[in-house]
């Protein structure tokens, strides 16, 4: 059984290169590199960049196009993509085939450098949001867990609407447990619309949103102050 | 003549649940080279007060709107001078109040729509059933960072064409979801508005562009297209072609300029080509060198219902699509 492949370093990745230049197949690149031939041929198709051949004002390149008898028009529905063995299967790449300067079929070609940065760009995108090893997260959740059990509140958004008796009044949409709102006349906290404190009904709905535990409770209490301080 | 300018279609605030104010919001926008970014709030309107200050203070242009953040969907309403009460949006009577949005002179944006959804984020995937798409302006195809490269941008991007492909001319935008200003190297895209001429002032020429399609995406590159029938006629994005004989040709110029404006994004000048699609599937293919330039080409008219270009090319290491325009729609 060959090594898995499951990260390769630059210097693995320009030796691949330099064998798909000298028409190594993906076997024997995998038997030079002590690798498993699956990853490798993996890693080639997942990093090739693919350099179309120009497709207006040329023929169609059909690979039915010396048997077929029928006028070549676009669209057509017996057009074959032409395929070619080192690109689809040997080595799965175009670098420093003796045909690549006359070939007019779409080429792929395989740059470690680029491959390693897109990979590099993969790595970091894909620990986004649980950027932490496993030993961080189960110290975390061992932490996070019994407080929850104790009734601790979690981060879970509260939209509170303001109506007054003349129309609505604004809304806080945030995460923060413990939201302290004001309205005056000439000023209010953000979301909420300043102006008169007209008499009459007042109704505050509370919504609430990404709630991932089984109850969610809140309290809410309405004071009236002369002064804030 | 069309004046194309980069706004940012989604941004949050201190009056919901971002970390910046709207002041902070504009200076990084103004910092990252925008000319214009659509404040939308969750489900309040008090930001809309700020607008006209930090406008004149920073020269950019504010587009006021909300997103009406529901348990089912979340939804950008640009264009209305009121305040819409999403609490009254339910699955039964959704189609009704798009519909009454509309009538207002509103524009209804629907975000990020296949996103996560509850209970990570309640109602960040649609989940509201549409009886017409044609009163749905626009969808945010691309959201996020780095969009092209996310999954349910893609899935997205394929259920745009599909409408495309059942007759619906919906506009395709980018959203980033702005809640903090904090500096952060990393790649997000941009929506290109195209200002027409004799629209009154910027906004409402950047709300009219919305309506009409007349809108590119792009992680930097501005990329235009034109079609020009038999009759000489040249089109724009967003515009209906109208040609006489499905069995003519037509001449398609393809104008990138990646010069224009002051993105970071690095592109590779290896591998840039634009493939040209329409509802017929890919109408070719073409490359190119990473620089402006113009380029005119020729394709058969025949089925051709609409038409868009998207750019590839490799960006950090990446090969991924870079931008596209909204469709130029053909009538025969």
């Amino acid at each position: 059984m060959k090594d898995k492949v499951h990260h390769l370093t630059l210097q693995e990745r320009k030796d691949i290169e330099d064998a798909i230049t000298q028409g190594l197949t993906k076997a024997e690149i995998a038997h030079r590199l002590g690798k498993d031939p699956a990853g490798i041929s993996r890693e080639i198709k997942r990093h090739r960049e693919l350099k179309p051949r120009n497709t207006f004002g040329r023929p169609t390149l059909c690979e039915n196009r010396r048997r077929c008898k029928k006028r070549c028009t676009k669209p057509c529905d017996q057009y074959r993509e032409p395929v070619c063995y080192r690109r689809d299967n040997s080595s799965g790449a175009c670098n420093g085939c003796e045909k690549r300067s006359k070939c007019q079929m779409d080429k792929y070609f395989y740059h470690a450098a680029r491959a390693d940065a897109s990979y590099r760009t993969s790595l970091v995108a894909s620990r986004e949001g649980i950027n932490m090893t496993p030993e961080e997260r189960d110290k975390i959740g061992g932490i996070i867990a019994p407080l929850l059990k104790q009734g601790q509140s979690v981060y879970q958004i509260k939209s509170s609407s303001i109506d007054g008796p003349n129309g609505f009044r604004g809304a806080a949409h945030r995460h923060l447990p413990d939201q302290v709102l004001f309205i005056t006349e000439d000023s209010a906290s953000p979301g909420l619309l300043a102006g008169k404190l007209d008499k009459g009904k007042w109704k505050i709905t509370i919504s609430t949103h990404a709630v991932v535990t089984d109850v969610c409770n809140y309290r809410l209490f309405i004071t009236e102050e002369e002064e804030l301080k | 003549m069309i004046k194309w300018l980069p706004f940012e279609l989604h941004c949050h605030t201190v009056h919901s649940d971002a970390s910046h104010t709207l002041l902070e919001l504009a200076n990084s926008a103004k910092a990252r080279g925008l000319e214009g970014f659509a404040l939308t709030d969750h489900n309040t309107v008090s930001g809309w007060l700020e607008c006209s200050d930090v406008s004149s203070q920073t020269g950019l242009y504010i587009l006021k709107g909300m997103e009406c953040t529901t348990f089912y969907g979340h939804m950008i309403v640009l264009g209305l001078d009121e305040y819409e009460d999403w609490r009254e949006f339910t699955p039964e009577n959704i189609n009704e109040k798009i519909k009454d949005i509309r009538s207002k002179g509103g524009i209804v944006g629907l975000a990020h729509p296949f996103d996560i959804g509850s209970p990570i984020c309640t109602g960040g995937h649609w989940e509201f059933k549409i009886s017409d798409w044609n009163y749905i302006n626009y969808l945010e195809a691309w959201s996020s960072v780095f969009p092209p490269t996310k999954d349910f941008n893609k899935r997205c991007f394929e259920f745009w064409t599909g409408l495309l492909n059942e007759g619906y001319r919906i506009t395709a935008v980018s959203g980033r979801d702005w809640h903090s200003s904090e500096y952060e190297e990393k790649i997000y895209a941009v929506t290109y508005l195209g200002i027409k001429e004799n629209a009154a002032d910027v906004e409402h020429g950047a709300l009219q562009a919305l309506t009409e399609g007349c809108v590119v995406v792009s992680l930097g590159p501005l990329m235009e297209l034109f079609v020009k029938t038999v009759s000489g006629k040249e089109y724009h994005i967003g515009e209906e072609a109208v040609i006489n004989d499905s069995n003519t040709e037509l001449k398609v110029s393809i104008a990138i300029e990646f010069t224009g404006r002051n993105y970071e994004c690095k592109l590779d000048c290896d591998s840039v080509f634009i493939d040209l699609i329409s509802n017929l599937g890919s109408m070719g293919k073409l490359n190119l060198p990473a620089c402006s330039l113009k380029k005119d080409i020729y394709i058969s008219a025949k089925g051709v219902k609409w038409l868009r270009a998207e750019l590839y090319g490799t960006v950090k290491g990446k090969n991924t699509m870079i931008a596209f325009t909204n469709p130029i729609y053909l009538k025969c």
